[in-house]
């Protein structure tokens, strides 16, 4: 039996470090795709109602804005509080866990920290606080999924495709947490290495509660990337340089003149 | 529809990354004024973004599909162009902007609804979207008086006040136009009325036809430049924007005048003590942020500022400032679906007489009146008033 499961994980174990390259090439095709699309569809400056003058108060504000409206998400805010506070807990936790990845990636290591940090902190911030950020993406995650089927306008716009983000995102989320809740369940000291890009990208893992849980995370993850391209996700390329665009075309409508100062 | 021959060719690249970004969060149908009253999701800002991206994609196709092309032409035109959805939407997707350039481009293409047929007929032959021969425009100034103090074609002026279409051809916004004259020559400026002027241009813009448009600014701004202005002043917000921001860009070089709303220079009156204002009206007045200064130019603080020394009482209307509601007549819509503008015009008197208000001003030609017809079939009792027809109103007592 344990060499049939041994047999399995080297298997999966090959896949994984073919699809990574899947992946990228997915998604960078995908991106490529797009821009070459816009491109033939579209050029600069089409129309009357473009850039035009820029006013140096307007500009100034610029990063002001960038921080109030985009990564405040104000605008969401001004509109509904609930979605707001999805919209918060939703980007917070995928920052913070997309940090927290970064180290089975060897970015960082949580070795240098132990010089700076006694135990049971170094536990909450291995172990607690991801469980807890997990558990905010996971509930912020049902609560778009609720949101787009039980507000009437939302549903109607919704397509399959957005639907499928949240699924995936939201099975991928639930895997996270499987492996993640497991830890304080019972203890595993296994360590793992796996070439999801072999010499490129390689994940140094202390800990596996279970290969099987790891490989599904991962193909999730690599379903959710490869998805970029052809979804709404692609906001998140494009959803600096959409309101980055905006805030410089609004920057060239400009506020009151004092009439008196001319004069 | 008119039929058309050629694909639909090109949005701008900004225009596309704009639609792409958007993720159907749906905000932006919330808060769209023809969404609240219809409830139809074919009208929602990221729906009909969806169908036009759909459309760019498949544009080959598209040619042949009369029904495709009408929705496309049901999308750009059942619109406001309020922007209230770009202001909501996270991305800062500017749905109007998209909605004009389409517009054009479908103008351009020759697919233009058969009911903005006559607006474009109207705009071409006399000047103006009322249908009026230009010759009558002034005739309201005889009736009041105001021919004989030779204000009109000046030959030279420190300053030109441009009337605009709905202040010269519209009853209920005349008013406006005779107020800001009286103010004007009570404080004793140098200023002057163009008897040839033409529309600013905002309806040939939002109707797609580039070519009327550059020539209707052409010929504004040679008669302002005729008289030497030094400063155009307008009623309108709408006026005041084409002037001020679309005609440097329409007709590529800088204009040699600098120009304003009369609350801009009302308010500076106030300041320096030029104009004063010894009684306050005594009713309840509220205050409709007219779009354009809501949402583009951001004059929200002048208005307030006069009128707070105009009144005696005054409340906010419940969606003020930046989230300000549509009077009904922006984007043509009128033209397009006169029911459902009706029934946005009604909603904003609605809010208005909820508060208790007696009188709501504003600082738009147009959105006087269209919310007076409102106030009118709604039977409100609500009078609908102008800053500068409150001004005169006080001044005159």
């Amino acid at each position: 039996m344990a060499t049939v499961n041994h047999d399995v994980d080297l298997l999966f174990n090959q896949i994984i470090s073919k699809s990574g390259y899947i992946t990228l090439t997915v998604f960078f095709l995908g991106i490529i795709i797009k821009v070459v699309r816009w491109l033939y569809l579209s050029e600069w400056g089409r129309s009357l109602t473009g850039f035009h003058q820029f006013h140096v108060s307007r500009i100034c504000s610029l990063p002001k804005n960038f921080f109030i409206d985009f990564l405040i998400f104000r605008r969401i805010l001004k509109t509904s509080t609930i979605t707001w506070l999805m919209v918060v807990f939703f980007h917070s936790s995928v920052l913070l866990i997309f940090l927290g990845h970064l180290r089975i990636f060897g970015v960082w290591s949580f070795l240098n920290l132990n010089n700076y940090l006694d135990l049971s902190s170094s536990t909450f911030i291995t172990r607690d606080l991801p469980a807890f950020l997990g558990l905010l993406l996971m509930f912020s995650l049902l609560g778009f999924i609720i949101r787009r089927i039980c507000l009437s306008e939302v549903r109607a716009l919704s397509t399959w495709r957005d639907y499928l983000v949240l699924m995936i995102l939201f099975a991928k989320t639930l895997v996270g947490n499987f492996m993640r809740i497991s830890s304080y369940i019972y203890t595993v000291n296994t360590s793992f290495d796996i070439a999801l890009l072999p010499g490129l990208i390689e994940l140094h893992l202390e800990s596996i509660p279970g290969l099987t849980l790891l490989y599904l995370h991962i193909f999730l993850a690599e379903i959710f990337i490869m998805f970029i391209p052809f979804s709404n996700l692609l906001h998140i390329v494009f959803s600096p340089i959409a309101y980055f665009l905006y805030s410089l075309k609004y920057s060239s409508y400009c506020s009151v003149s004092r009439y008196g100062k001319t004069k | 529809m008119v039929k058309q021959n050629k694909p639909i060719t090109k949005l701008s690249r900004t225009d596309l990354i704009w639609l792409e970004t958007c993720t159907r969060c749906g905000l932006c149908t919330k808060v769209c004024p023809i969404y609240i009253e219809t409830k139809d999701i074919d009208f929602s800002p990221a729906k009909r973004a969806s169908l036009l991206l759909s459309i760019l994609y498949d544009f080959e196709n598209s040619v042949s599909n009369q029904l495709t092309m009408k929705s496309l032409l049901k999308a750009s035109y059942k619109c406001l162009l309020c922007d209230r959805c770009s202001r909501a939407c996270p991305f800062g997707i500017w749905f109007s902007d998209i909605w004009v350039r389409t517009r054009a481009l479908c103008y351009e293409n020759g697919i233009i609804p058969e009911s903005l047929l006559a607006l474009s007929e109207a705009l071409s032959k006399h000047y103006n979207p009322y249908s009026i021969p230009p010759q009558n425009r002034l005739n309201y100034l005889k009736t009041a008086g105001l021919w004989e103090k030779k204000l009109i074609d000046k030959d030279e002026a420190e300053m030109v006040y441009f009337l605009g279409c709905t202040a010269s051809y519209v009853p209920e916004s005349q008013t406006i136009a005779l107020s800001t004259i009286n103010i004007l020559q009570k404080i004793g400026e140098d200023f002057t009325i163009l008897s040839e002027e033409r529309c600013c241009g905002r309806p040939i813009q939002m109707l797609g036809d580039s070519r009327l448009l550059k020539e209707f600014a052409k010929q504004n701004v040679k008669k302002i430049i005729e008289r030497k202005a030094k400063y155009v002043v307008t009623s309108c917000p709408t006026c005041r924007f084409m002037l001020k921001y679309m005609y440097p860009r329409i007709l590529g070089e800088e204009m040699p005048f600098r120009v304003f709303h009369i609350l801009e220079i009302i308010n500076n009156y106030l300041e320096e003590g030029k104009l004063r204002i010894e009684r306050k009206l005594r009713e309840l007045v509220t205050y409709h942020d007219p779009c354009d200064f809501a949402r583009f130019e951001e004059m929200l603080d002048e208005p307030r500022h006069i009128l707070s020394k105009l009144v005696t009482k005054y409340v906010e209307m419940p969606d003020n400032r930046q989230n300000t509601l549509c009077c009904g007549g922006g984007g043509l819509l009128e033209i397009f679906d006169n029911k459902i503008r009706s029934l946005i015009s009604k909603r904003r008197i609605k809010q208005a007489v909820s508060l208790g208000a007696e009188v709501l001003a504003t600082s738009c030609p147009a959105c006087k009146m269209y919310l007076y017809y409102a106030a009118k079939a709604e039977k409100s009792g609500i009078k609908v008033m102008d800053v500068m027809e409150i001004i005169n109103k006080i001044i005159q007592k």
